[in-house]
This record gives structure tokens, C-alpha cells and sequence, in this order.
């Protein structure tokens, strides 16, 4: 199980990284939004757990340039900014699966994911 | 018209009735006092000249008269008169007289004894010596007009007295003449219909025929004031009386000297003032004419002002067009042109005012388009302060969590178990905490929208209970929903979900351990939903109870300390239940738990 770690604050997705690798998932990680997508472009991913407060290109430009070029991808957002229920909407329209505050309970991000892909 | 005109016009029209009606009774007293006094002069200049012309009449006789006696010697041929001389004419060629002086009849020659001694009348001329014809003649004055006995016509009678050369009065020459004699005397030459010339004798009788009144003459009696003043003070009179038919004359007399005789010109009063009335109707009609003429210009002057006007204003109207364009000048008055200046003028200010108006606007929306701008910034921030708080949050929080996870990252020995799990609680709190304040902040800078929707009680009230369940589970608290009516209610769930999560929380933080009882209701009350959570904690003293929904406000810190609470959970329970239009309010006694209201009206 391949999973993308898209959060430009590194000790955030180290942290992610260590704890799903003890668990039993492959961790990419990308601190950047354009390298996201160039990553998105070439790989297949079973879960991309994304950021959305991120300098130069952030969560919604990542999901805008995905559904431009009609990459489908299982989407988990990860994020410390309120989101208006606009913004809400607007992630699901993208394919989001779920929104997650931070800081996210890893347990329950944990089952979350499990959720997801074996289900 | 404008009450303004309107109520000029009538003054006007007043004071030029009053005025034409005082200028016009003056000048008709005025008029008629003059006409009345021409008129009277007429009269009397008339008569005047009337009475010039009688007395010369006379004169002209008496002087005729005269010399005939003078001539033929007549006082010699009555003293030397005998019965035998009859037949002798006295007077050479007495009858060819009548010829030879106007309007001369018939002559006779009377002695003192008043016998007629000599007659060229044919019928008297055999009765001469008899003595018996009577003259019925006895006055003393010379002239006097009677009724002749033969013709049954008036006739003048003129006496000349005659004298001897011892100044003796012998005898008298009468001589009749025809009343003809007096013809221009009595003729009127005056236009008016009831003017009258007579002449009346020393009885006070008319000898002339009336012109009113048939057979007058002889006969009337003439006892009028200027009669009498004539024969009493032999003194001519001019004036007003009633005259011998009864009527108000202006009548001016003459007194004819040594004839005894009156001569009268009379004129109706009424007649004279008749023609003052042709003249005072005359002015009435004028002063009609001139009043309606003046109220009609007026009328129609203040009609054409007054549409002049509305022309006008109705110009000013269109001037505000929005372009504010100066309106046109009317080729009229100068009044209107003054106005349409001012006017003008005022429009041009107005336009410079606009513009400056509109140059500031735009200043203001500048300032506010970067007011907003920093708004929005401060918004950034607030954001960015949560992003910037709960970043750090996410390793600390995640590092612990692999730290209690029993061999995930190694194993703890009790003591740092122990630490960790100190440092677990106080993560979670400050996360609380952040989560609550930035919350609380959203809040009150009105970020968070309310999702309006029909809820349906007794399944929302049943997936709070739950929802909080396990929670309650895990600190032995018994929960109960109590929940029993059925109704809906148009409000925000997630936000009244919001209420319940607080008030639940702190009623966890208060319960007694193990005995621990929390209960959750929602009833229906008249259109609004009643909601309660009542725990059989600690309760709240009455006297703190009014500051429960200040920010940041804890009963006890030392409570906060031990129960990790926030202070903002009751502050934000009544921010969400104002914008809500609802109430909430507790029922506490310490010792006897606590019970928090809250009372929520259809939002639509």
C-alpha cells in the first residue's frame, strides 16, 4: 500500500511517515504542491493525505491541477485552517474523501485509512 | 391662481371700486350742482331778458300813446267836449292808428269820471253820449289784460292818463292792443318741455294762456312767492316754490314797472333734475364699464403671470435632468431672467458640489477597499495564527500517541508512561483550548454562517446521545435521554450540537465519580424547543451564577485546574444561542446539581 504525504512542514510528515511505516504503509512524501502533482502524474498512489495551507501552491491548486488533468486519486485533507462549508463543498466536488482537522488523532486517522483502502 | 395674486387682485378690484365709486359721486356732485346752477342761470337770464324786452314793449307804447294825445290835443277836446261835438273825430285818422301801430285795435278816450267820451269801436260809437258803457276797467295801472267784451278774447289795455296844462287829470286814452303784442314776450325758446313764460296781472291773475292748463287765463290765481314779492316789494325773484298748479319749480320773475304786471319763467324742478339723472346713470355705467374692464385685465394679466410662472418652474424642473444642464433664458421679464441667473448659478454649484462629492466617495471607497483588504488580512491572520498553533500541535500530539501505543516505538517503563500520559492530557487541552479560542473568535467576527434546517427533535436529540454515549461510558456516567417530543424545529443542528458538546463537557468535568448522572432533554413549548442538560453535580452558588457566560469565567481555578476546563465553552454556548434568537439560562443550588436551559424559536 503506497501512500503520498503531501505537508510542506517536514517534522509533520516525518512524523506521519514513522508512525504509517510502523504500521505497514509505504510513505512518499512531498513537502511541495508542484512536486505533488509531477509525483501524482507518474505514480499511482493508493491515498494521498494532503495539506491544504501550503506556500506557492496550496491543497485546492494541487486538486484543481489533479482535476484538470483527470487524474483520479483517493484523497484524505489534512488541515489546520477552519474551511468554510463552501470550501467543504468544494473539496468534495474535487473527490476528497475526508477532512481531518489538525491535529489529527493518528488512531483514528489509522482506521480511517484502513477504512478506505480495504474497503 | 396663487393665493398671493388671488388675494391681490380682490384688494385691487376693492380699492378701485371704492375709488372710482368716491371719484365718481364727487364728480356727479360736482356735475350736477354745475348743471343745476347753468340751468338756473338760463332761467333767470332768460327771464331777465324777457322782461328787458316787456318793459321796452311798453315803453314803446306809452311813448306811441303819448304822443297821440300830445298831437291831437287831447286834454283841450275832452274839457271842451260836448255831447254836441260826437261826431268829431278827436284824433286824425284815428283808425288808420291801428295801422300805423303794431298790433294797435281800438281806441278810446275816457274822461275822469271814467265815461267814454270817444271810441273807434262802431258799436260803442253810437253809446257815447248815453254814458253807458262801463268800462269794467278801474284799475290804476296802465296796462292790464282782460277778457274783451266783444270778442270774448283777451285783449291789453293800455291807459295813458291825461292832463291839462294845470297838471289836472281830465281823462284817459286807452288803447286796446292784441295780446299778440306780448307773443315774443311768452315765447319759449328753451329746450325744456315743462318751461313756461306767463304773465300774471296786479289780482294775481294769469292774463296769458297756461300752457298746462285750459281755460286758465282770467280765471287761475297765481299766489305764488314771487308774485307776491313783485307786487308787495316790487322786487324781482329767482328760486324754488310751487308754482299755480301745485308742482316744484325753479321759476325766475320780472316785475314789470308801472304795469302792475308779473312776468314768470318757470321750469319743473323735476325736468331740470331729470337731466341730472341722464348724467348720473351716465356715470353709473361708466364706472361699471371701467371697474369690469379693470377686474378682467386683471384677471387675465394674473392668468398669464401665473401660467408664465408655472412655464417657468416647470423649465426649473427639467433642469434637474441629471446632468444638472443651466436652463435656457426666457425672452420675457427681467424678473425671470434674474431667477433663471440664480438659478443657473445654484445648478453650476451643485454640479462643482457633486463632483467634489464623487471625488471623495471614491477616496472613501479606496480606504474602504484597503480597509477591507487589512480586514481580510486580520482574517489571514487569524487563520494563520490557528494554522501556526496547531502545526506544532501535530508532531507533539503524534510522537505521544506512538509513545502510548504499547511497542510501537519501544516500551515504557511506568514512571515514563506515567510522564507521557501527563503530557497527552495537557496536549489535548491545549488543543482544546486553541480549538475553543479561535472558535469563540469565528464566532464573534460573525465568520461562521448558520446552515438553516428542519430538524426533527426525537432523532436529532437521539443522535446527541449517541454521539456522546461512549464518552459517558468511559466515566461511568449514567446517561439518560429523556427526550419525549415529536416535533421539528427550523434551526442549525450542527451548531445546537455544538451547545450540547459544552454544557455535556462540563457536566462530565463536575459529576461525582462513579455516581455520576447526566440527562438530555428537548420539549416542545409554543412554538420554540425547550433543551436542558441536568447533572447531579456540584452545582453553581446563585451569586456566580449571572457572570456563567462571560468569557474565560471558571467558578473556581482551582476546579480548571483539576478538570482542564476552558472558560470559553459557556461564552460560546450563549454567542451561538444569541444569533440564534434563543435563551439559555441555569437552575443551580449547591449541592443539588445543576441544570442548564436553553430555549431556541423557529429560525423561519
Amino acid at each position: 500500500m503506497k501512500l503520498l504525504l503531501v505537508d510542506d512542514n517536514t517534522e509533520i510528515t516525518d512524523m506521519l511517515r514513522k508512525f504509517l511505516n510502523l504500521k505497514g504503509y509505504t510513505c512518499v512524501v512531498s513537502n511541495d504542491g508542484k512536486n505533488a502533482i509531477s509525483l501524482l502524474e507518474s505514480e499511482r498512489f493508493d491515498l494521498v493525505i494532503l495539506d491544504i495551507a501550503m506556500p506557492n501552491f496550496c491543497g485546492f491548486d494541487v486538486l484543481e491541477e489533479l482535476d484538470k488533468n483527470k487524474i483520479k486519486q483517493n484523497i484524505f485533507v489534512l488541515t489546520a485552517v477552519a474551511l468554510t462549508d463552501e470550501d467543504a463543498a468544494l473539496l468534495k466536488q474535487y473527490g476528497v474523501k475526508q477532512i481531518m482537522r489538525k491535529p489529527v488523532d493518528l488512531t483514528f486517522l489509522l482506521h480511517s485509512i484502513q477504512h478506505e483502502i480495504h474497503a | 391662481m396663487t393665493k398671493l395674486l388671488s388675494r391681490n387682485l380682490l384688494i385691487s378690484t376693492v380699492v378701485a371700486v371704492v375709488l372710482i365709486s368716491v371719484i365718481g359721486i364727487l364728480f356727479y356732485s360736482i356735475l350736477s350742482s354745475h348743471l343745476i346752477s347753468v340751468f338756473e342761470e338760463q332761467i333767470i337770464q332768460q327771464s331777465a331778458f324777457h322782461g328787458v324786452s316787456l318793459n321796452m314793449l311798453l315803453d314803446l307804447r306809452y311813448a306811441e300813446l303819448t304822443s297821440l294825445v300830445i298831437t291831437n290835443d287831447l286834454s283841450n277836446w275832452i274839457e271842451t267836449y260836448s255831447p254836441h261835438t260826437k261826431f268829431q273825430n278827436p284824433i286824425n285818422n284815428a283808425i288808420s292808428y291801428n295801422q300805423k301801430f303794431l298790433y294797435l285795435k281800438d281806441l278810446r278816450i275816457i274822461d275822469k269820471d271814467l265815461n267814454v267820451l270817444f271810441s273807434t269801436i262802431d258799436s260803442e260809437k253810437g253809446l257815447v253820449d248815453t254814458n253807458k258803457i262801463q268800462t269794467d276797467f278801474t284799475s290804476v295801472s296802465h296796462v292790464h289784460i282782460k277778457n274783451d267784451y266783444y270778442s270774448n278774447s283777451p285783449i291789453v289795455f293800455y291807459n295813458i292818463p291825461i292832463f291839462n296844462s294845470n297838471s289836472e287829470l281830465v281823462g284817459y286814452l286807452v288803447a286796446s292792443y292784441d295780446p299778440v303784442l306780448f307773443s315774443e314776450i311768452t315765447r319759449d325758446f328753451n329746450d325744456f318741455i315743462t318751461s313756461e313764460f306767463y304773465l300774471v296781472d296786479f289780482e294775481k291773475k294769469l292774463v296769458t294762456d297756461s300752457k298746462f292748463e285750459d281755460y286758465a287765463l282770467f280765471d287761475t290765481e297765481v299766489d305764488t312767492t314771487p308774485v307776491q314779492k313783485c307786487l308787495e316789494d316790487n322786487m324781482s325773484y329767482a328760486g324754488y316754490y310751487a308754482d299755480y298748479r301745485g308742482n316744484m319749480v325753479f321759476g325766475s320773475s320780472q316785475c314789470v314797472e308801472n304795469s302792475g304786471l308779473v312776468l314768470l319763467h318757470e321750469v319743473d324742478r323735476d325736468e331740470l333734475f331729470l337731466v341730472l339723472d341722464f348724467y348720473k346713470y351716465l356715470i353709473i355705467f361708466s364706472a361699471l364699464v371701467l371697474i369690469a374692464t379693470l377686474s378682467i385685465t386683471s384677471l387675465l394679466y394674473s392668468h398669464k403671470i401665473k401660467s408664465e410662472l408655472v412655464e417657468f418652474s416647470h423649465s426649473l424642473n427639467n433642469a434637474f435632468d441629471g446632468n444638472y444642464t443651466a436652463i435656457p433664458y426666457p425672452h420675457r421679464y427681467d424678473e425671470f431672467n434674474s431667477i433663471t441667473n440664480s438659478f443657473n448659478l445654484l445648478l453650476s454649484k451643485i454640479k462643482i458640489k457633486n463632483k467634489q462629492l464623487f471625488n471623495e466617495k471614491a477616496i472613501v471607497e479606496k480606504n474602504l477597499e484597503s480597509l477591507k483588504k487589512r480586514d481580510i488580512q486580520k482574517d489571514n491572520l487569524t487563520s494563520m495564527l490557528s494554522h501556526e498553533l496547531k502545526t506544532p500541535l501535530v508532531p507533539i500530539s503524534g510522537y505521544v500517541e506512538m509513545l502510548l501505543d504499547d511497542g510501537l516505538i519501544g516500551t515504557l517503563n511506568s514512571d515514563q508512561r506515567d510522564a507521557v500520559e501527563k503530557i497527552s492530557k495537557n496536549t489535548k487541552n491545549l488543543e482544546m483550548l486553541i480549538h475553543k479560542i479561535l472558535y469563540s473568535q469565528r464566532l464573534d467576527s460573525g465568520n461562521i454562517k448558520y446552515n438553516l434546517t428542519d430538524i426533527d427533535i426525537s432523532k436529532f436529540m437521539c443522535e446527541v446521545y449517541e454521539e456522546n454515549l461512549s464518552l459517558m461510558k468511559q466515566k461511568n456516567i449514567s446517561f439518560v435521554n429523556s427526550t419525549s417530543t415529536s416535533s421539528t424545529l427550523n434551526s442549525d443542528p450542527n451548531m445546537i450540537r455544538e451547545i450540547f458538546s459544552n454544557l455535556l463537557q462540563n457536566s462530565v468535568d463536575f459529576v461525582p465519580v462513579d455516581s455520576g448522572y447526566i440527562e438530555i432533554n428537548a420539549t416542545d413549548t409554543q412554538n420554540r424547543i425547550m433543551f436542558f442538560v441536568k447533572d447531579n453535580g456540584n452545582g453553581i452558588p446563585k451569586d456566580k451564577q449571572s457572570q456563567l457566560f462571560k468569557k474565560f469565567y471558571q467558578i473556581d481555578t482551582s476546579i480548571r485546574r483539576k478538570h482542564g476546563g476552558t472558560g470559553l465553552g459557556l461564552s460560546i454556548c450563549k454567542k451561538i444561542i444569541d444569533d440564534l434568537n434563543g435563551k439559555i439560562w441555569c437552575e443551580s443550588e449547591t449541592g443539588k446539581g445543576t441544570t442548564f436551559f436553553f430555549e431556541l424559536p423557529n429560525a423561519v
